[in-house]
């Protein structure tokens, strides 16, 4: 049980690292490029499925249903698609993700960029608390553990 | 099944680019009608439109079109990214995909006393694009005679049909043997799609699109080596400056300009140095739904060479 809390933990460390990969790379494409948004995404895409996770997932998810439903349904596309793949997130974040919906594609370069910065600020502070999170579970699972494996031994004596 | 007509692809093309209401309605036309409508007309408030060279018909008057309507149509022409496409729509166009030229009023945003975009959005207009391939070839065989290509501006009032043949010209020179380089600062003349040419632009032709001519002008001297130099609406100083230059490096000229005539033309201050660096006129005017071509000696006192219609 110890194992898969921590490996939940891990895995959305991991989420929110690639996240952030992702939103700078999607950034860059926007702004020095001037790429559209399936563009974008695609380079994302491309560079989160390298990690092979759970951002990675959610891209493709979005890049396929652009190409079968079209642009004019980004928002509902890119809101489906996080409830989809990175419906394990805590609403908070879910909902901070979920911003970008509205952002992305329908403003300038700069404001999107503005907007971008804006959300990786906040998915960075998730990320402080899940990895400190992480490190205060993993120490207590490791202190348990060997309790129990104490207690273990001194029943089997 | 017989193939659809090429102005039919061209409809289909330009139907897919509208909102899915209004899509419904376009793809409702008559097939014979499909091959001559000009354009599709949304205004905010009132019956969606198609243009025909008699006039615009409403298909379903009751039907109005929506604000809501005008943004879908430029989410779908930018493929939901704004960003791509502001600078030209601070202009008020955006070219789409397939080079179908979308026009669009609103309000305007401006900032520091200069266009920084438009807003609330209340009419569009979306030009379907025509490529006719041939129209031009009674006038390049009256013309171009082996390697020797005069300069050539082609003038008409909008929508006479400059852009399309400007278009076949750049073909049949190109496919002559000749390089032609391209300034297709609204991707019209070649509608690349991801480098792609979406029209018939000859085997020997290069495009760089979406730059300022005068730029694009210099880029295509210094890097293309090209014979012919061809762009399409010449209408600022810097853009005849651009031609005078390339002219001065030995390039051929093909160009259009918008004028009902060359009395309209000469009285325009940035049209007058145009009579020293082009060698012929090709006007287009319309009546009853066709189109005349006319050749003259490019001079705006009266033509010192044969007139020649066709």
């Amino acid at each position: 049980m110890g194992i898969k809390a921590s490996m939940r933990l891990r895995e959305h460390v991991g989420v929110l690292n690639d996240l952030l990969s992702a939103l700078e790379t999607i950034e860059s494409e926007i702004c020095c490029r001037l790429s559209p948004i399936p563009v974008a995404l695609k380079s994302a895409m491309q560079v989160a499925e390298d990690g092979g996770g759970k951002c990675g997932a959610f891209l493709k998810r979005c890049v396929d249903e652009l190409n079968r439903r079209g642009p004019q349904d980004f928002r509902h596309i890119w809101r489906d698609s996080v409830e989809a793949e990175l419906g394990f997130m805590p609403e908070a974040e879910k909902t901070v993700i979920n911003e970008l919906a509205a952002t992305l594609g329908n403003y300038g370069a700069d404001e999107q960029a503005a907007s971008i910065g804006y959300i990786r600020r906040r998915l960075e502070t998730f990320l402080r608390s899940a990895e400190q999170e992480k490190d205060r579970s993993c120490r207590i699972y490791t202190t348990l553990g060997v309790t129990m494996g104490i207690a273990v031994v001194i029943v089997l004596i | 099944m017989r193939a659809a007509s090429p102005d039919k692809e061209r409809y289909e093309s330009a139907v897919r680019l509208l909102p899915a209401r209004l899509r419904s309605i376009a793809q409702s036309l008559d097939g014979g009608l499909k091959g001559r409508a000009e354009e599709f007309r949304l205004r905010a408030g009132r019956p969606f439109s198609i243009a025909f060279p008699q006039g615009e018909v409403a298909p379903m008057p009751s039907d109005e079109v929506t604000p809501e309507d005008i943004s879908e149509l430029l989410r779908i022409v930018s493929k939901g990214s704004i960003h791509t496409v502001a600078e030209s729509l601070k202009w008020g166009f955006v070219t789409a995909e397939g080079g179908h030229r979308v026009g669009v009023c609103g309000s305007a945003i401006v900032k520091n006393g200069e266009i920084a975009g438009l807003r609330n959005m209340s009419s569009a207009s979306l030009r379907i694009a025509k490529e006719l391939k041939g129209i031009g070839n009674g006038i390049y065989k009256m013309l171009v005679s082996g390697k020797k290509i005069p300069n050539i501006l082609i003038v008409s009032p909008p929508g006479g049909g400059k852009t399309t043949l400007l278009r076949d010209f750049i073909r049949l020179i190109s496919d002559g043997g000749m390089r032609v380089a391209v300034a297709d600062e609204r991707n019209e003349l070649a509608a690349l799609n991801e480098g792609i040419p979406g029209f018939d632009i000859g085997m020997h032709t290069d495009v760089i699109e979406g730059c300022g001519k005068p730029d694009a002008v210099m880029m295509l001297l210094r890097a293309m080596n090209p014979q012919v130099i061809a762009m399409d609406e010449i209408t600022t100083p810097e853009d005849m400056e651009a031609m005078e230059r390339a002219a001065n490096c030995g390039v051929s000229l093909l160009a259009t300009a918008h004028a009902y005539g060359m009395e309209d033309l000469k009285r325009r201050v940035y049209y007058r140095a145009a009579e020293k660096l082009f060698d012929k006129a090709v006007l287009i005017e319309q009546s009853e739904g066709k189109r005349r071509y006319t050749v003259r000696d490019f001079a705006y006192e009266s033509p010192r060479g044969d007139v020649n219609a066709c």
